[in-house]
């Protein structure tokens, strides 16, 4: 097994070897929508490392934190093949404003919350390497996509977790054509709400709901809702705790019992007949469950939440994406909108509607035709999650505006105390 | 005073919205018109609970069920709108050695603080900055003559005249790990007022330059706290207008190990006393010439990174240089782990004087052997803050 030092010599050693081939990709796997509302992704080179090679299957009473890498999925190009999108992605502790006024310590994708957005044809085939520059373990699950499963990015199930410095290759076929996602599904409870999200979008050429809706722009927006004492308190105690696995982990004395870790839940119950007490015993510390106090489109609140900008006459898409873990009922103002895609799937029969329910873990795609100029709320209408902190006007709010309307009244901002 | 400290607690506890909102006693009504700015409170007990015995060099035999170091407190927080501020309250008792005056709790701290990234600002009764580090004994003044720089305006009555005083402290953060301590104390004086408590007066300033790890990478880290200080009390002596000691100590993790974890632990302390000063009577000790130092070496073990067992060694050796004689102490014990926060152990300590000091305290030798349960309980209501020296704000930027 690589001890930490010796696994950060490897990757800075290869990685500027690596660097030339992967910015030459950028560009074909980063395409982004112009009109996407969210913050600019940064450098995605920033944090790039080489293929993970870890640790062993755990056959021993000792195992350590290293990610594993999987073998390419049958089918898949040669290593090198230029066939592939080429993403870096690397996952560090940043400072992220909510909404003005309010900064909390979030992890993020390439320092961006939401994560940055994938954008790739049907087909293509994906290369992500993932690096871990955090002190917590994280995988990758991209959500919706049809992928190997040991591409599928959950933990002691389909791959071993990334510790810090340590990272995993994904490599799948973006398949179907849809709206979907990707998300940390290690501790997922916590590393969604500290902004472990992105936007995954498989196009097709002949996009069927161009076809019948030509829509001239596209928005992408993700909802999620933080607890942010809640994501304090287990960030701080999970870095804590990691730190001091990484101690045991770089001498060897890692062993499973200590990261409450078992081959089977027989061994589960094993352990506890010989006396190991599991974290979600009354006996031991456990978080409080959350209790979301910020909701956010694309990782801010309103009214630091972008607006969607049409052009009268247009048809605009919106994807939804729930990466929170509350519903929310989005309702646009002026308008009603048409349900086009369910979980990215076209639907046969779209629905007419002007408020949408969506469900943690769905997304919804919408297309509305801009023929009422003006400014239009788009809203969450349980609006106990139009605040922030519990007052009111804030979270998962937003408006449509007409670009070139000039109305006789200027929106503004203005709070409830 | 008892009374008057739990009635301050329960006001303080119930009025706590309201107290946001002003400050005015007038204002009994708060004004509908102000929001009621979020308050963070924290409750906590620490419960320690031993039976004593006790066995002199002369033969005696005494036995006591002992609660001292019990210590209940509230921690309301507060953030504030000026200057990334955020303002809090620390109110706490403690019960004394059952020997001196059982049954009567003593305030502990009773102040206000206000605190950001670069500074704690507190005021009120508090802990006094009269060490360096802590040792690993069941109670904090088990070692206290060794450890603790000494009040000279105590009169031996209770320990607690060395531990808490009336504090203008000020802490200053040069990162999440350096620190400039400064601080005045009202210091009870019982020598010139031993019948009015109150009787205080600005009689001690200090200072302490130190490095602490954050709590997170403190066990693991090898260089856990080092520090040095001064006091200077204004003893107002025919002889001398003040006194002045110093005080060094460390605490290195010799084995920083999450599971098998070895420390050490060392203090020094010096004070020049007051000339005259001999360690016949309480106050006398306090005054004295004196050099003292306090060591000990510990072992922890974290099965599986859960508490199971902690393990202690502790010496004190303090030795008076103008009026001759010395005294040294012992202390050994072990803690089990019932689950979080829950021990039961045995200490013991050995204590022997010198005949200089024997008239002071009675027996040349003495063993006490205790049996232990202690147990820590604290629940954080609508919790709000991170700490200054949490990991998350120590490597990902401070936020207030």
């Amino acid at each position: 097994m690589n001890t930490r030092n010796d696994r950060r010599r490897f990757l800075q050693q290869v990685a500027g070897a690596a660097g030339a081939s992967l910015l030459l990709a950028r560009s074909d796997a980063w395409g982004q929508s112009v009109a996407e509302a969210r913050p600019a992704a940064p450098d995605p080179m920033a944090g790039m490392s080489a293929p993970t090679k870890g640790a062993p299957v755990d056959t021993t009473s000792t195992v350590g934190m290293a990610g594993m890498a999987a073998p390419l999925p049958a089918g898949a190009p040669p290593e090198g093949s230029p066939l592939y999108k080429r993403v870096p992605l690397d996952l560090r502790v940043v400072q992220h404003e909510l909404v003005p006024g309010v900064v909390v310590h979030m992890m993020a994708y390439n320092g961006s919350v939401p994560a940055p957005t994938f954008r790739v044809n049907e087909g293509d085939w994906v290369w992500v390497e993932f690096t871990n520059d955090s002190d917590e373990m994280h995988t990758i699950h991209w959500h919706g996509l049809i992928v190997p499963y040991r591409m599928d990015g959950v933990p002691y199930l389909t791959q071993e977790p990334a510790m810090r410095g340590m990272g995993y290759r994904y490599v799948f076929q973006a398949k179907p054509y849809g709206t979907h996602f990707y998300h940390c599904h290690f501790g997922t409870s916590m590393h969604m709400q500290a902004g472990m999200y992105g936007a995954f979008i498989v196009e097709r050429p002949d996009d069927p709901i161009r076809k019948r809706y030509p829509y001239t722009q596209e928005y992408v927006q993700i909802l999620s809702s933080i607890d942010t004492a809640f994501v304090r308190e287990q960030m701080n105690g999970m870095f804590s705790r990691m730190r001091q696995r990484d101690v045991l982990d770089r001498r060897g004395a890692l062993d499973l019992r200590t990261q409450s870790r078992f081959r089977s839940v027989k061994a589960l119950r094993a352990s506890i007949a010989s006396g190991w007490t599991p974290p979600y015993s009354l006996s031991r510390t456990s978080p409080r469950p959350p209790a979301p106090n910020f909701f956010t489109v694309n990782g801010k609140s309103f009214p630091a939440t972008e607006p969607i900008r049409v052009r009268e006459g247009e048809w605009t898409r919106i994807r939804l994406i729930n990466a929170g873990n509350v519903d929310f009922n989005m309702h646009l103002h002026g308008h009603d909108f048409i349900v086009v895609c369910d979980d990215g799937a076209p639907l046969d029969s779209p629905v007419r509607m002007n408020t949408a329910r969506i469900s943690p873990g769905k997304t919804l795609d919408l297309v509305f035709l801009a023929d009422n100029p003006g400014y239009w709320a788009f809203h969450d209408h349980d609006v106990t999650h139009n605040t922030n902190n519990g007052i009111y006007p804030g979270g998962a709010m937003t408006d449509v505006e007409y670009e070139g309307f000039k109305g006789s009244y200027q929106p503004g901002v203005s709070l409830d105390e | 005073m008892s009374n008057r400290a739990l009635l301050l607690a329960g006001l303080l506890l119930a009025a706590a919205p309201a107290l946001a909102q002003g400050t005015d006693p007038a204002d009994a009504a708060p004004d509908p018109a102000l929001p009621t700015p979020d308050v963070e409170l924290a409750l906590g007990l620490r419960a320690v609970t031993s039976l004593n015995g006790n066995l002199t060099g002369a033969g005696s035999t005494s036995t006591a069920i002992d609660f001292s170091d019990t210590y209940l407190y509230a921690r309301p927080r507060l953030a504030l709108t000026r200057f990334g501020l955020r303002a809090g309250a620390l109110i706490s008792m403690t019960f004394p050695d059952p020997y001196v005056d059982p049954g009567t709790p003593l305030v502990a701290d009773a102040n206000l603080f206000l605190a950001n990234k670069w500074f704690t600002l507190r005021i009120g009764r508090a802990r006094l900055m009269s060490r360096i580090v802590p040792f690993p004994t069941l109670r904090d003044d088990d070692l206290i003559r060794y450890s603790d720089a000494q009040n000279p305006f105590s009169d031996g009555r209770s320990t607690a005249d060395h531990q808490v005083g009336n504090t203008l402290d000020v802490n200053l953060w040069a990162s999440p790990r350096h620190y400039l301590d400064l601080h005045a104390e009202n210091l009870p004086n019982f020598v010139l007022s031993p019948q009015n408590y109150s009787a205080f007066s600005l009689n001690s300033i200090g200072v302490t330059l130190g490095y602490k790890q954050i709590p997170a990478l403190a066990p693991i880290s090898f260089l856990r706290q080092v520090g040095l200080g001064a006091n200077a009390y204004h003893v107002r002596d025919a002889r001398q207008a003040w006194l002045v000691d110093v005080l060094a100590g460390a605490w290195l993790n010799l084995l920083p190990d999450p599971v098998h974890r070895v420390d050490w632990r060392a203090q020094v302390l010096y004070s020049p006393g007051v000339a005259g000063a001999t360690p016949d009577i309480a106050n006398g000790s306090f005054r004295a010439r004196v050099i003292s130092a306090t060591s000990s070496l510990g072992y922890t073990l974290r099965k599986e990174m859960m508490p199971t067992l902690r393990a202690a060694a502790v010496g004190g050796y303090k030795r008076y240089l103008a009026s001759g004689g010395d005294q040294y102490s012992v202390v050994a014990n072990v803690f089990y782990a019932l689950g979080f926060a829950t021990e039961v152990g045995l200490q013991y300590q050995f204590q022997k004087n010198s005949p200089e000091v024997v008239k002071l305290y009675g027996e040349d030798l003495q063993h006490t052997i205790k049996l232990v349960l202690v147990s820590s309980f604290e629940t954080i209501v609508n919790p709000r803050f991170d700490e200054r020296d949490s990991i998350l704000n120590t490597e990902g930027g401070y936020l207030p």
